[in-house]
């Protein structure tokens, strides 16, 4: 299964090792759709919901639980709690491996919860399945 | 004046005559004489009395047979009326015939004629001896009555049967300094207090009234003008009619002993009011601490706020700790891993220069592509992977610490049990053996917390056997009250006694590092021992084994509900 339409991968990091090394990894993982990255959950909410029209382009979130601004269990929730963006799959990917903090993720809808394993192998392979899974995924047409 | 013929013209009672007879016939003694007072007629009865022969008393021969003390009173009494022609009177003693002295009474009167003239006496000598002892007997009654008056300080009067006053009362006047003419009458109650007359005059009719015993207390004038308390008693004397003839009163000063009561009465007001002082006092001093108590509870509850607080916030430190430090930690890892990709790439195009082009090579670039790179980065990757251990380490305790028990009831035996099968493999590796008491105590707590203690014990007892001997560990407990008692014993290679404590410390450890680890283990086990309301102590003797003595709640309920 191919993606149909281009999907824009949202990518909510403030760590901008991470960010890069994340973008590094789903490139090498042969995904070669358009990456938005926003470092604080400020602008990443400012994006989401002010800006450019969901139903114009199908998006993607890689959120990173531990932002300096906001807690991005928020911006999880008010992702899921919107009718227009509920839809848009939420992958988690953090440091945190907390079974509650897992645990509350997906009781908010969040799609796929990744641990930022610290040994880089694990890293990358875990991108890679990332690249995988955004592969087979069937994202939703915006309603 | 007597004369000769008088007795002639006046004999003495003939004998055998009418008026001897009648004489005779008298219990009382009889006697006559002539004008001149000779004596010449005595009764029958006179003789029987005195017992002398008849005619010896004549003349003056009565006189010898009167009491000697009164011999001459009488012949003086005698003569007297026989000159004045007076009556004759005088009590005296007269011999009886046994010998003993009588009290009689001798009564004598002229008989006189026509014209004036004493004719003859006639004289009587009644017995009243009985009279007279009781008489003596009154009198020493009266005596002492008096005696026991003037003993007791008594105010005694009498009074006539209509409350006067009517005779001289010394003893009130002498009290009072009332003299009669004021006293007499109802003038004795002026000297009663003006406050309390009313009622006495009240009482003292009634009693009256009523022949009753009169009784009151009132203050009564002393002649110095102070008023002095008395108790008041009279009653009345009935005579043989059933009249009321006096009463017979006594006034009896009470002023000490009311003075006595008096102050006894205002001790008992101050002991009264001592008492009610001190226990208000009392009873501000114990609402004092009363407050002072809730102040101090108050205060303990703030520190343990303030202390929940702290716990808090270092649980919250630790977690954010360890994610903070994560994060650094995935970049240097993460870009470490782009170095040595790059490395590679460069490695890959050195050796390709260096076959087209040898003269770019050089030993220390080969060095560089051969060595230096792998150990470099080498360094940084077993540094950070110890980090990334270390960080782990404290995620698991601050998560320990988060986590919320769930008490339920654990069969040790089957606990235990499952406990050395989780490290059965490293047991038989070094060949030790693990025994497990089948008496250990059941216990309600959290199993996963002692799981987690549990396996932490056991397999460092595993770990740190001796080299020298077989390991044996033997796992067992007793109830101790409301708590239990584990043990977790090893014949291993010991602990120190200066590290007994170390050894709970975070990443601390103790004696040979041979083995890897991170010291968390114990610290660990202490977190979750703590938590589950326990302690955890150990005992060693260095080279002969260690025994970890753990103290639970039977019942980890009781815990939770008691924090």
């Amino acid at each position: 299964m191919t993606i149909q339409r281009p999907v824009t991968i949202v990518m909510i990091e403030d760590d901008d090792g991470h960010a890069r090394l994340i973008e590094k990894n789903i490139r090498r993982a042969g995904v070669c759709n358009d990456i938005r990255h926003f470092a604080s959950g400020t602008a990443a909410v400012e994006h989401l919901f002010n800006g450019e029209s969901i139903e114009e382009r199908p998006i993607l979130v890689l959120l990173d639980l531990n932002l300096p601004d906001m807690s991005g269990t928020d911006i999880l929730a008010r992702i899921k709690a919107d009718p227009r963006m509920r839809r848009a799959p939420v992958v988690v990917l953090t440091t945190t491996d907390d079974q509650r903090e897992i645990q509350r993720c997906y009781d908010l809808g969040c799609n796929v919860y990744i641990t930022k394993p610290v040994s880089y192998e694990s890293f990358a392979q875990a991108i890679r399945q990332l690249g995988l899974f955004l592969s087979v995924m069937q994202i939703p047409e915006a309603p | 004046m007597a004369r000769r013929d008088d007795a002639v013209t006046n004999p003495a009672p003939a004998r055998g005559s009418a008026l001897h007879r009648a004489l005779d016939t008298m219990p009382q003694m009889v006697w006559s004489t002539r004008p001149d007072g000779h004596h010449d007629y005595f009764n029958r009865r006179w003789y029987e009395f005195t017992g002398v022969p008849q005619g010896s008393t004549d003349g003056a021969g009565w006189n010898g047979i009167f009491h000697p003390d009164e011999q001459d009173l009488a012949w003086e009494r005698w003569r007297h009326s026989l000159a004045t022609g007076e009556l004759y009177e005088i009590e005296y003693r007269l011999r009886r015939h046994d010998g003993v002295y009588r009290w009689v009474l001798g009564r004598a009167m002229p008989v006189r004629d026509a014209e004036g003239r004493i004719e003859r006496w006639y004289g009587t000598c009644t017995d009243i001896d009985d009279l007279k002892a009781v008489e003596q007997r009154l009198n020493r009654s009266e005596k002492r009555f008096r005696s026991l008056v003037e003993a007791t300080d008594a105010v005694v009067w009498t009074a006539r049967p209509d409350g006067g006053f009517d005779t001289e009362q010394p003893r009130w006047t002498a009290f009072t300094g009332q003299p009669f003419e004021a006293l007499k009458g109802w003038g004795w109650l002026a000297a009663v207090h003006p406050d309390d007359r009313s009622l006495t005059a009240q009482i003292w009719s009634k009693a009256l009234l009523t022949r009753s015993l009169y009784a009151v207390e009132h203050r009564l004038r002393r002649r110095d003008g102070v008023y002095r308390s008395m108790l008041v008693r009279a009653t009345p004397l009935v005579g043989a009619d059933g009249e009321v003839e006096e009463w017979v009163g006594i006034h009896t000063d009470v002023t000490g002993l009311k003075d006595a009561e008096a102050s006894l009465r205002r001790l008992n007001e101050t002991l009264e009011t001592k008492v009610e002082r001190r226990t208000t006092e009392l009873v501000r001093a114990r609402t004092a601490l009363e407050a002072a108590n809730r102040d101090l509870e108050g205060a303990v509850r703030a520190r343990t706020a303030d202390l929940q607080q702290a716990n808090e916030e270092i649980k919250r430190f630790a977690y954010i700790v360890g994610h903070d430090l994560r994060a650094p930690l995935v970049n240097i890892m993460g870009f470490t891993s782009e170095l040595e990709t790059a490395r590679d790439e460069l490695g890959r195009f050195y050796a390709k220069a260096r076959e087209t082009a040898p003269d770019l090579a050089s030993p220390s670039l080969d060095a560089l592509f051969r060595e230096e790179f792998d150990e470099a980065i080498g360094f940084i990757r077993s540094s950070t992977e110890k980090m990334d251990r270390l960080i782990n380490a404290i995620l698991t305790l601050s998560r320990a610490e988060r986590r919320v028990l769930t008490p339920e009831p654990v069969a040790m035996a089957a606990f235990l049990a499952q406990v050395k099968a989780g490290v059965a493999h490293q047991a038989a590796a070094v060949g030790a053996t693990i025994d497990i008491d089948p008496a250990v105590p059941d216990i309600v707590s959290d199993r996963l917390a002692l799981e987690q203690v549990f396996a932490n014990l056991v397999e460092n007892a595993v770990k740190y056997l001796s080299p020298e001997r077989p390991g044996r560990i033997r796992l067992s407990g007793r109830p101790d009250g409301d708590r239990v008692v584990y043990t977790v014993k090893d014949n291993g290679r010991g602990i120190e006694e200066k590290d007994f404590e170390r050894v709970f410390e975070l990443f601390r450890r103790a004696g040979v590092q041979d083995k890897p680890g991170e010291g968390i283990g114990l610290a660990h086990v202490r977190a979750l021992v703590r938590k589950l309301g326990g302690r955890i102590t150990v005992a060693s003797i260095h080279g002969e084994g260690s025994t970890f003595t753990l103290d639970l709640p039977r019942r980890i309920a009781d815990q939770f509900q008691s924090s």
